[in-house]
C-alpha cells in the first residue's frame, strides 16, 4: 500500500505509510504532506504503523517534512514505530526534533 | 421362498406341504423340534416356518426359542398352527419369539394370506437391511478419509514444537472436516501468529482448501512475514485454486513478543472482542474490515493491517460464526449477546464457559456442530516445549543457529541497476537463511544504505549537496533516474558472506565500478541536525557491528554481528 493521508483524533491529520519508507517515496510523500496546507491542522501524524523498513532517505524526507510544518505553525509527530525504526531514530538524534513513539 | 414345516404328525405335513407348494413355495419338512432346529441353522434360505407345538424330542416353544437366538439381524417369521383355545399357551408362544397363529383345523385362505403379510415385512425388512449395509460402508468409507484427513491435519501442526501459554485455542472435532482452521506459529524474534478461518461450505470439499492456508501460514511465519503478507499469499493461492462459490473469511492475528501490538488482517469475520484488564474497561469489538480471502484479484485486494495496542492481561478473542449460529432444538440461534456476556464476566475459565454454553445450548436437537474460537491474552509472551513443557526462548535459538557457513555474489550491471527493487530482491533471497530472519529490518536498511552509496556516489557521482532543501531533495531523485536510464558500462558487485564462529556473522561487501571517494574526510562523523542529507555513513557506522573502506573507496565491507540485539 502506498502513502494515504486519513484524518485522526482532534482534527489532526495522520500520513499513513506504507511497508517500506524510502527513496522510492520521496515524490508521494512529499506530495501528500503539501497536500495538508490547506487543511490547518496544528498537529499531523506521520504513522509507521504497516512500516516495517526504513533507510537515510526516510531521515532526509522527515526533515523535509518537518521544516515545512514548521512553517505551517504545525506541530509533527511520528506514531507506531517498530523498534528498529525507534533505534535508527534516535542514532541519527531525531528524538530531539521530533515526538516519537 | 422356502418354507418349513415343522409337525410331528405325517399327515399335517404332507397336507401343508400341498397347499404350500402347489401356491410355489419350496417346502421344507421337519417331524420335531430338534430336527426344525437343525434345518434352520443349515439352510438360510428359509424364510417361514411353520411351527406345531406338542412333538416328541423338542417342543415347538423351546425350538422357537432356540431358531430366534441363533438368528442374528436376520428376520426369519414363525407362525404357530395350533388351536386357539389355551390362552396362556398363545402368551408362552409370542413370548418364544413366535410372529403368528394360525388356527387348526387349517383354513387354506387365512394360512396363505398371512404368510403373504409375513412375506412383505420380510421383504421390506431385507431392503431396509441393504441400505442398512450400504449406509454403514458409507459410514466406514467416510471415516477412513476423516482419519487421513486428521492425520494431515496434525502432521501440519507437528512442525510447530511449542505452545504459546498466552494463546488458548478450541475447536470442535467434526469442525475440521467442515472446513473450519484454528492455527498458531511462534515467530522467530518470540511473537505468536495465529488464524481463524472458516471456508464456505460444508464436508471435506470445504476443508481441502485447508490445506494450502496451513503450508502458506507456516512458511510465512518461520519467515517473520508481515500480516499483510501473510493475508495477500493466502488470497493469491485461494483466487487460483477455489471455484467462483467459494471464499475463506479468515482472521489472522500476530503478537509481538512482548505482547504490546496486535496486528489484525479479518476479513469475513465476526468483530473480533477485546475485553481489557483494567476495571470498567469496557468491552471493544474490533470490526473485520476486509472482504473474505479468494475473491479479490491481486490488484483489487487490500492487505492493510488494523494496529490494536494492548495492555498487560487484556483479553482478545476471535470465533467463527459457528459459535453465534449454534441452534438449539426451538431454531432459535445462540447469538452475539450471549457470546459477549460470557467472556465478558471473563475468569480464567472464559473460554471454557463459552464453550460448556454454546453445547447445552445445542443439547436437545441443536444442529450445527462447527465451534472454533481464539482467545490471545496479553503479557509477556511465554513459549512452552509441547513435550517437555519446557520455556523455549526462540530469540536465543536463532543466535546460535545451525545453518551452514555460506557465500553468495552477484554482480549487477545495466538493466539490474535500474530495477528499483535490487535491495528488496536480495532481501528476498537472503532474509530466509535461519539466523538472519531475526535481523531483517536492520539487515533491509544496511544494505539499502550501501547499496544506495554505491549507485548514488559510486556509479552515478551525485552529489548529497543537493539535498539541502525540499526542492532540491526531489531534483536530486530526478537526477538518479536520468543518469541511471543513460548508465553504461558501470556494474555493482554484492557479496553476502555468512561465518560461523563463536557467534554468527554477516559480512556484507560491494564493489562499485565508479571513481571511489576520499574516505578519511567523509567518515568523519558530521553533525547535521538539521540538515536533510549526511545520516546515511553515521547510521552504518551504529548499525555495523564493522564497516571499512578500502580499494579507494570503491569497496565497502559492513560486518555483522548476528548475537547482538535485535535492534
Amino acid at each position: 500500500m502506498s502513502i494515504r493521508v486519513e484524518k485522526a483524533d482532534n482534527d489532526g491529520m495522520a500520513i499513513v505509510l506504507g511497508e517500506r519508507f524510502d527513496f522510492e517515496s520521496v515524490g508521494p510523500f512529499r506530495l501528500s504532506y503539501e497536500s495538508l496546507k490547506s487543511s490547518k491542522s496544528k498537529m499531523v501524524l506521520i504513522d509507521f504503523r504497516e512500516t516495517r523498513y526504513i533507510d537515510s532517505s526516510a531521515l532526509g524526507m522527515l526533515i523535509n517534512a518537518h521544516s515545512f510544518f514548521n512553517a505551517q505553525n504545525a506541530k509533527v509527530k511520528l506514531i507506531n514505530t517498530n523498534d528498529q525504526i525507534k533505534k535508527i531514530f534516535s542514532i541519527s538524534r531525531f528524538d530531539k526534533k521530533f515526538d516519537i513513539s | 421362498m422356502k418354507i418349513l414345516v415343522v409337525d410331528d404328525q405325517e399327515y399335517n405335513r404332507q397336507l401343508l406341504s400341498f397347499i404350500l407348494t402347489d401356491e410355489g413355495y419350496d417346502c421344507v419338512a421337519a417331524a420335531n423340534g430338534l430336527e426344525a432346529c437343525e434345518a434352520c441353522k443349515h439352510q438360510k434360505d428359509i424364510g417361514l416356518v411353520l411351527m406345531d407345538i406338542t412333538m416328541p424330542e423338542m417342543d415347538g416353544i423351546t425350538a422357537t426359542n432356540v431358531i430366534k437366538q441363533d438368528l442374528n439381524d436376520q428376520l426369519l417369521p414363525i407362525i404357530f398352527v395350533t388351536a386357539l383355545d389355551d390362552v396362556d399357551m398363545l402368551a408362552k408362544c409370542l413370548d418364544a419369539g413366535g410372529d403368528d397363529f394360525v388356527p387348526k383345523p387349517i383354513n387354506e385362505s387365512v394360512l396363505l394370506a398371512k404368510i403373504n403379510a409375513h412375506r412383505r415385512t420380510r421383504e421390506i425388512y431385507q431392503n431396509l437391511q441393504a441400505a442398512n449395509r450400504q449406509l454403514e460402508y458409507h459410514k466406514q468409507l467416510m471415516d477412513r478419509e476423516h482419519s487421513i484427513v486428521e492425520r494431515i491435519f496434525n502432521r501440519g501442526a507437528g512442525r510447530i514444537k511449542t505452545d504459546c501459554v498466552n494463546v488458548k485455542k478450541y475447536t470442535s472435532p467434526m469442525s475440521m472436516f467442515n472446513g473450519d482452521i484454528v492455527l498458531e506459529a511462534p515467530s522467530p524474534s518470540g511473537g505468536i501468529y495465529s488464524l481463524v478461518g472458516d471456508f464456505t461450505g460444508h464436508g471435506l470439499a470445504a476443508s481441502i482448501g485447508t490445506l494450502p492456508v496451513t503450508e502458506i501460514f507456516y512458511r510465512l511465519a518461520s519467515q517473520q512475514a508481515s500480516i499483510g503478507i501473510l493475508a495477500k499469499e493466502i488470497n493469491r493461492s485461494l483466487v487460483g485454486l477455489l471455484p467462483d462459490n467459494m471464499f475463506f473469511c479468515a482472521a489472522i492475528t500476530y503478537l509481538d513478543s512482548k505482547a504490546e501490538l496486535l496486528s489484525i488482517w479479518a476479513g469475513g469475520m465476526n468483530d473480533m472482542l477485546r475485553f481489557p484488564a483494567a476495571e470498567g474497561g469496557g468491552m471493544q469489538r474490533i470490526l473485520s474490515e476486509h472482504m473474505p480471502l479468494g475473491i479479490l484479484d491481486e490488484n483489487e485486494f487490500d492487505e492493510t493491517p488494523k494496529l490494536i495496542g494492548l495492555h498487560q492481561g487484556d483479553r482478545v478473542y476471535v470465533y467463527t460464526d459457528g459459535v453465534n449460529e449454534a441452534t438449539n432444538d426451538k431454531e432459535e440461534e445462540f447469538g452475539l449477546e450471549r457470546i459477549e456476556k460470557i467472556l465478558g464476566e471473563g475468569g480464567e475459565s472464559a473460554l471454557e464457559n463459552l464453550i460448556n454454553a454454546v453445547h447445552n445450548f445445542q443439547r436437545g436437537g441443536g444442529r450445527n456442530d462447527d465451534l472454533s474460537i481464539l482467545e490471545i491474552t496479553a503479557g509477556e509472551l511465554v513459549h512452552e516445549d509441547k513435550q517437555t513443557r519446557e520455556v523455549v526462548d526462540f530469540a536465543g535459538r536463532h543466535q546460535a543457529a545451525e545453518s551452514f557457513p555460506w557465500r553468495f555474489s552477484m554482480r549487477l550491471a545495466k538493466q539490474e541497476l535500474r530495477s528499483t527493487s535490487v535491495v528488496e530482491q536480495l532481501m528476498a533471497i537472503v532474509g530466509g537463511v535461519e539466523g538472519i530472519e531475526r535481523h531483517r529490518e536492520k539487515i533491509f536498511t544496511i544494505v539499502s544504505e550501501l547499496y544506495s552509496n554505491a549507485l548514488e556516489h559510486g556509479v552515478l557521482g551525485l552529489d548529497s549537496a543537493l539535498k539541502g532543501t525540499a526542492d532540491g531533495f526531489e531534483q536530486y531523485y530526478r537526477q538518479r533516474e536520468q543518469r541511471l536510464s543513460r548508465l553504461d558500462a558501470h556494474f555493482i558487485e554484492v557479496d553476502f558472506l555468512f561465518n560461523k564462529g563463536e557467534s554468527n556473522h554477516l559480512v556484507i561487501e560491494l564493489t562499485d565500478s565508479g571513481e571511489g571517494f576520499d574516505v578519511q574526510s567523509k567518515m568523519c562523523f558530521q553533525d547535521h541536525d538539521k540538515d536533510a542529507f549526511g545520516r546515511g555513513l553515521p547510521l552504518l557506522q551504529t548499525l555495523c557491528t564493522s564497516l571499512e573502506y578500502f580499494n579507494e573507496g570503491r569497496t565497502v565491507r559492513a560486518s555483522l554481528d548476528l548475537s547482538c540485539s535485535r535492534y
